[in-house]
């Protein structure tokens, strides 16, 4: 029981370790496996969670015990754990075909690498997921953006390059857009938790900073996702292109 | 509502558009990185300056003192500031590999000498 209470952190943790694990390790072999079986750890954790969250009920993890509105909160309900399951699922049904791909596209030495990069964008897929702190959603952002920037920029193709520097200030702007809405929403609230954010938000809902905030929101997030079709004259970013 | 107690947002806005004008109008990536930075930077005074409260001191609890200064946002932008660090570490390396695969870091020629190629299989590395 005491183990299992600690799944919604170790939910983000392994795939973070696994990361430098598998830039220490060395042999792309080795690599695969430390993330491949990081990955799978992540979609166990991913169903344990949703079954329990899956009557209604709401996981609440105080990171470093600090209770939920001073300290940073996870919180696993009914919507997140279904979307830790697929993204933990997608991330450890696709890995192990990765192999052979991986082997064509990428120089030997590269493998352990990608996989670190691998494994980082995975934790910040599944971080922006299970956190209820509005910060921690714009520091998981930026651990699954740059690990993304780097996968795009390990194309062979050149012009993958200038898709991953294209990719990189689009996306830095959409990022810091997100995090003036949500210090404006700081500010007008006091809080950064979410659900305590939401509670407060009624008391100052139709003021000028709230509605400033939203709008940056909105063009930072649309900014992040336009970013997946780049429309700048330079190649669609893929993180690997077909061999010839 | 003087002057100075609107001068922190001041500074926060022209910082932002400054930065995001050197990201759209200069070609050159190195230029572009900076601008990134200066708008980056704009975010960091929005979040720090009003934690500051005119005669607040640290956030420790004593007998004597009635106002203290938030010290979140400082923590907040700390994390910020190594985010943008990383960025900018990751957007110089990729600028260095454009240099070695293009020979130029200026946008324009870049986009001209991928214009001959045709879609989808360009010259390898």
């Amino acid at each position: 029981m005491s183990f299992s209470q600690h799944f919604p952190a170790l939910q983000v943790v392994i795939p973070l370790v696994a990361a430098p694990l598998a830039v220490l390790v060395r042999r792309g072999a080795l690599a695969f496996l430390v993330v491949t079986g990081a990955a799978w750890a992540a979609f166990a954790i991913a169903l344990a969670l949703w079954l329990v969250a899956r009557d209604g009920a709401t996981v609440s993890y105080a990171i470093g015990s600090w209770p939920p509105p001073w300290g940073i909160e996870y919180r696993v309900d009914r919507l997140s754990s279904f979307v830790l399951l697929i993204v933990a699922g997608m991330a450890a049904i696709t890995l192990p075909y990765s192999r052979a791909s991986i082997e064509r596209e990428i120089p030997q030495e590269l493998h352990n690498l990608f996989y670190a990069m691998f494994a980082l964008c995975l934790t910040g897929l599944l971080g922006i997921t299970i956190t209820g702190d509005a910060f921690n959603i714009f520091v998981f952002l930026e651990i699954s953006s740059l690990s993304t920037y780097v996968l795009i920029a390990l194309g062979r193709d050149r012009r993958a390059l200038v898709a991953s520097y294209q990719y990189l200030v689009m996306g830095t702007i959409g990022a810091t857009f997100i995090v003036i809405g949500i210090g404006l929403l700081y500010l007008m609230t006091g809080t950064l938790n979410l659900a305590d954010m939401g509670r407060r938000l009624g008391e100052v809902r139709e003021t000028r900073p709230v509605l400033a905030a939203l709008a940056f929101l909105t063009v930072g997030i649309s900014l992040k996702l336009r970013c997946s079709r780049c429309t700048c004259g330079c190649p669609t970013p893929t993180p690997m292109p077909h061999p010839p | 509502m003087s002057f100075w107690s609107h001068f922190s947002y001041a500074i926060t806005i022209f910082l932002m558009v400054a930065g995001l004008y050197i990201v759209i109008a200069r070609g050159n990536l190195i230029k572009k990185l900076v601008g990134l930075g200066v708008f980056q930077t704009s975010v960091y005074m929005l979040y720090i300056a009003p934690g500051k409260l005119i005669g607040g001191t640290a956030p420790i609890i004593d007998a004597n003192f009635k106002v203290y200064s938030n010290p979140l946002p400082h923590v907040l932008i700390l994390t910020a500031i190594v985010v943008g660090v990383a960025t900018l570490a990751l957007g110089l390396a990729l600028v260095v590999r454009i240099r070695e695969a293009y020979d130029t870091i200026e946008e324009d020629d870049i986009l001209a000498s991928d214009e001959g190629e045709p879609g989808g299989d360009g010259q390898r590395r």
